[in-house]
């Protein structure tokens, strides 16, 4: 159990090591050859990038006594101690714990004093985000003008949380993600020291999962080593990760195309049941779904896939709309930021709206054809003479036509606006028109005759057919879902305010 | 002996660890709640100090503290009734971990809940959790992982525990804790895999009971007027004042309950947890179509999420009983 872990036992202890950060350390050994050190750098990036490992090496090469080019030696005195860490000039200060102001009023007393063996007195602030506001003014004038001995590294994962103040007292390096191949050769030459053996592609995949995070590459690597022992094939790796690599996510896929519900659910419940990652599993599937909804919108170049897969996935998009398989894809990927665990419940409920869409766009061509045809002739019929008695219903449906006729005459042009939504069609009464209104306020204006012709005029336009115009008064429209509730559950009205 | 039930791969992956000497300083235990995290733990705390020879023994001096939650090594750091886990805390932890070992090997300390850490203390836990002391072993327990910090997640190995085998869990509790066949059977599927539910329901008969009374009346409100539901959102918001945590088991009752009418209604009714509520079940599913389940799933669920994110309790509820949808007679 003395062993330490990879990620500590494989920290980078020269510049050359860092992975991935070569316009950082290039920098730094630039300016270290050249002995213009700054007296305090602010290193940024994400988790396990390298921010406090170069911090370290920092240190070491400033203290070195072996005089190298700008890189550290390992071998002086200064520089093991250092990387044992218990050398006294280099202090490593986590701000998370100590984040108060009377700490840092402690460090600024101790700054003054000479460093005791070493060149430079280095102070390594990490988590430098978390300081609290009164703490990193307090360092402000220290950070601007410290002792000539005195070197300060902060690093943190959040610069937008420091202080712009702090920020601007530094120089600035920002650690990028490790790319991918970067992180694979890094990997392989830690399989190597350590005699595992592996493959490049189950490599490539931890580099993947690990989204340019060296440590979490290399935590992951330590589980497979203490999970398979020394000889790592890819089927652990993804079994370790939980990628499936499953048909079902393309049954799942064809269940909802096709809208079989029952399928599809025990489907779900069958690989939750097997102990697969449903996150896992649902990003397979979102994968498979953009696949087809590309194949739908005709740019099958931007998929790399064999021959078989394609024409497959060429049967199944012929069959779903274009709107189904974006809505699926949206909902599916949705579906992965509402995870809370390991209920399959997220899935299902994408999955069943999804299905039943294409269960409803399934039956609703034989629903649609039935009133299209009846309301063209109706159309027709409008035309030539006036409409049988459902006429009203007919009147309502194209009211709409109506308000946008109007649009734009009389009233400052806000005609449409009072037939819009202050009244509704009520009746006809042989070739007059009665419409109800909400408020006395619209049936006043439209009653005046100067208006009352203008919409004649339209309404008869409109329908093909003489109208006229009577107003009522009907009062407001509705009650509101809260009075309807408060009604079902005994309420009386006792007053009305308009 | 590992007292913990099922999860083999963890398991495995921990005794092949100790047995190298390749254990990692950090642990996160990622699993919902009740499923054996705190016991497989505890086996690891037991299994690092364990004098005997089959490690952990749980016979030996050492492995019996633990289990009994005496051991000055092993500390265990939790909520206690607050609703995050402070900065204090993981100071107090910080102390006792710069201290040797008392009486054992290894100082062992477990977070549990550890997504309910605040801000400043997984901050102030980062650098422990990365270069701890010699002899310091972490553990961190979490339903959520998601609501760790990063920085937190790539210091620790991930081990997942997922929800056993409803067939294990029954197996489990008739063998091990002799519970009647046709109970454990409910038990099993109620519990959703999570074993320490079931255990907890057998030696606590209030909280089947307590079920069933629960699903009588939602069963109730769902055909029941306005003014009853009104009545039981009224009721239920004052209890989430006092004590949240039931609550949720209401909430998350009533999740299950439409999740099975969703199934049932889809066709897979092989799946369904309540299956001692059969013929309700059928009855029910037949009043509602399926986009109406599933609506008023989501909008449980959009109602617990609100009712985690401190909306008034009240109204969340008040609007959650006017989602309830209309069920055909019958």
């Amino acid at each position: 159990m003395t062993s330490p872990v990879f990620y500590r036992k494989w920290r980078p202890q020269t510049f050359a090591q860092v992975v991935g950060q070569e316009h950082v350390t290039r920098t730094l050994l630039n300016a270290l050859k050249a002995g213009r050190v700054a007296h305090a750098y602010l290193f940024c990036g994400p988790r396990g990038t390298g921010k406090t490992s170069t911090g370290r090496i920092l240190a070491k090469a400033v203290n070195c006594l072996g005089g190298g080019d700008g890189e550290p030696c390992n071998a002086c005195p200064l520089c093991e101690a250092i990387t044992a860490g218990h050398a006294m000039d280099v202090m490593e200060i986590d701000a998370a714990s100590n984040r108060g102001i009377d700490e840092i009023r402690e460090l600024r007393e101790r700054v003054k004093f000479a460093p005791n063996m070493a060149r430079y007195k280095v102070y390594i602030i990490d988590e430098v985000h978390m300081l609290t506001e009164p703490a990193a003014n307090a360092l402000l004038k220290t950070l601007e003008e410290p002792p000539p001995h005195v070197l300060f590294v902060l690093a943190t994962t959040e610069p937008h949380k420091v202080p712009p103040t702090i920020l601007s007292r530094c120089q600035r390096f920002d650690f990028r993600r490790i790319s991918l191949q970067d992180m694979v050769s890094r990997l392989m030459g830690i399989c190597e020291k350590e005699g595992i053996e592996i493959e490049p592609t189950a490599l490539k995949l931890i580099a993947r999962s690990a989204t340019g995070s060296m440590r979490d590459a290399e935590n992951l690597l330590e589980q497979l080593v203490a999970y398979y022992g020394n000889k790592i094939e890819l089927h652990q790796v993804q079994a370790l990760l939980g990628i499936t690599g499953d048909v079902r996510a393309r049954e799942l896929a064809r269940y909802m195309v096709a809208g079989d519900i029952a399928a599809g659910l025990a489907t779900i419940n069958q690989v939750n049941h097997d102990g697969l990652d449903l996150r896992q599993f649902n990003r397979e599937l979102v994968e498979y779904l953009r696949g087809l909804l590309l194949i739908r919108a005709g740019s099958e170049e931007a998929l790399d896939l064999d021959a078989d897969t394609l024409a497959e996935m060429r049967g199944l998009a012929q069959k779903a709309s274009m709107d189904q398989l974006s809505k699926a894809v949206k909902l599916f990927r949705e579906v992965d930021v509402d995870f809370d665990g390991f209920s399959p419940i997220p899935l299902e409920l994408a999955f069943v709206e999804c299905a039943s869409t294409a269960e409803e766009a399934a039956t609703m061509p034989t629903k649609e054809e039935a009133p299209p045809a009846p309301q063209a002739a109706e159309a027709k019929g409008v035309e030539k003479m006036p409409p049988p008695p459902p006429e009203i219903e007919h009147l309502r449906s194209r009211w709409r036509d109506v308000v946008e006729a109007v649009k734009g005459l009389g009233s400052k042009g806000q005609l449409d606006a009072y037939l819009r939504s202050a009244c509704e069609p009520l009746a006809v009464e042989g070739d007059t028109l009665v419409l109800g209104f909400y408020y006395a306020f619209h049936k006043e204006k439209i009653e005046d005759p100067k208006y009352r012709h203008m919409v004649e005029a339209k309404v008869s336009e409109v329908f093909a057919t003489p109208y006229k115009i009577r107003c009522t008064l009907i009062g407001p429209k509705g009650k509101g879902h809260l009075v309807e509730a408060a009604l079902q559950m005994g309420a009386r009205i006792v007053e009305e305010e308009e | 002996m590992w007292q913990v039930v099922g999860h083999e791969k963890a398991v495995g992956l921990l005794q092949r660890s100790l047995k190298g000497e390749k254990l990692s300083h950090a642990y996160l235990f990622v699993g919902p709640r009740h499923v054996g995290k705190m016991t497989l733990a505890i086996n690891l705390a037991q299994a690092l100090n364990c004098t005997g020879e089959e490690k952990p023994c749980g016979g030996c001096p050492q492995c019996l503290r633990i289990a009994a939650r005496k051991h000055a090594d092993v500390h265990v750091v939790e909520l206690d009734g607050r609703t995050e886990i402070g900065i204090d805390q993981i100071r107090e932890m910080q102390h006792f971990a710069s201290l040797k070992p008392f009486e054992g090997r290894h100082r062992v300390f477990i977070i549990d809940r550890a997504e309910r850490l605040s801000h400043e203390a997984s901050n102030c836990l980062l650098k422990t959790l990365e270069e701890p002391p010699q002899n310091v072993k972490l553990v961190l327990l979490a339903a959520n992982e998601r609501l760790l910090l990063p920085t937190v997640l790539s210091r620790c190995q991930r081990l997942e525990l997922r929800p056993l085998p409803i067939a294990m869990v029954e197996e489990a509790l008739i063998h091990r804790w002799r519970v009647v066949p046709e109970r454990a059977r409910i038990l099993a599927r109620l519990s959703s895999g999570c074993l320490g539910w079931a255990v907890s329901a057998t030696e606590d008969e209030q909280l089947l009971h307590h079920r069933n009374e629960r699903l009588a009346s939602l069963i109730r409100l769902a055909s029941g007027g306005m003014d009853e539901r009104f009545a039981y959102a009224a009721q239920l918001a004052n209890q989430f004042s006092q004590d949240r945590e039931s609550v949720n088991g209401v909430l998350s009752l009533w999740l299950v309950w439409w999740h099975d009418l969703m199934l049932v209604k889809g066709g897979s009714g092989d799946f369904t947890a309540n299956v001692d509520q059969e013929e309700t079940l059928l009855s029910e599913a037949k009043r509602y179509s399926l986009t109406q389940i599933r609506g008023f799933m989501q909008s449980l669920r959009q109602a617990m999420a609100q009712l985690e994110q401190n909306a008034n309790p009240r109204l969340v509820l008040e609007v959650l009983m006017f989602s309830i949808p209309k069920g055909k007679e019958g």
